[in-house]
């Protein structure tokens, strides 16, 4: 084999290695107590249909007071209304626990992300993010 | 089970320190790491990367202001040219596209494992907008 043809298929093996520490790095997060809380209570979450009822509503709630901050036309009464749906919203047990454990496991996945950010730099959540950002 | 949160933590961190590594070692991310330490060396390309940001700033004032002159866009249109006719920067741009389409891969791979979109979880910093 030339040495450039054995250049390019080493180069295919390591992005293939790094694929594999990638799927590796997945199921390590996978196994983890945080992610499998998160797991649980996002279950608990969506078979609780009352506290998705007012979800849906709140979220198309909150899109029409975005919508009307953005002209500039936004109530404040109904900001307030909203704030205090989402207080109540959230102290429900079930949405406490959920928002509970994502908040723990977002933690653990940003200290992944900065370990990984760090090393390369580049901004690995920027790189990921789907072509024109959130934005 | 039977293990601890800081256990399977560590266990998760120590996943991490492999998959940084095996993505060092990637060709793709592997040029760009050099790119960018022959980028940030540098002390000719960083004189015109400094140019440009000086440049810029002295234009928004003057938008700002509504002293803006002609000659001041042009000012930022030349330091820019000169900083993107560099090899340097040349090299590193064009590093950046596969470095960022092999990191965007490795995302699908992790995501699709864990079932939520892991990059946009992990940052940037500050969240959403």
């Amino acid at each position: 084999m030339s040495i450039a043809k054995q250049a390019v298929v080493n180069g295919v093996n390591l992005e293939a290695a790094a694929l594999d520490a990638a799927r590796a790095l997945a199921r390590a997060v996978g196994e983890s107590l945080s992610f499998r809380a998160f797991e649980a209570a996002q279950e608990a979450l969506m078979a609780d249909q009352e506290v998705n009822r007012r979800l849906q509503d709140y979220q198309r709630r909150q899109q029409e007071v975005w919508f009307a901050r953005t002209w500039g036309g936004a109530d404040p009464a109904q900001e307030g209304a909203l704030e205090e749906e989402w207080r109540a919203l959230s102290q429900t047990p079930i949405l406490r626990v959920y928002l509970r454990a994502q908040e723990q496991l977002t933690d653990v996945l940003r200290v992944v992300g900065g370990m990984i950010s760090q090393e390369i730099g580049i901004d690995y959540g920027t790189a990921c993010a789907p072509a024109g950002g959130c934005c | 089970m039977g293990t601890d949160g800081s256990d399977d933590r560590s266990a998760v961190f120590e996943r991490t320190r492999e998959f940084v590594a095996a993505l060092k070692a990637a060709p793709p991310v592997q040029r760009f790491v050099e790119a960018q330490h022959r980028f940030q060396a540098d002390p000719g390309i960083q004189r015109l990367l400094a140019d440009v940001q000086r440049e810029a700033q002295t234009f928004q004032r003057a938008q700002q202001d509504g002293t803006l002159q002609e000659e001041q866009i042009q000012q930022v249109r030349d330091a820019q040219a000169r900083f993107y006719d560099h090899p340097l920067a040349q090299e590193f741009l064009q590093a950046r596209d596969p470095a960022g389409t092999f990191l965007q891969e490795t995302n699908r791979v992790i995501s699709e494992i864990l079932g939520l979109d892991f990059g946009q979880t992990v940052g940037p910093a500050g969240g959403a907008c």
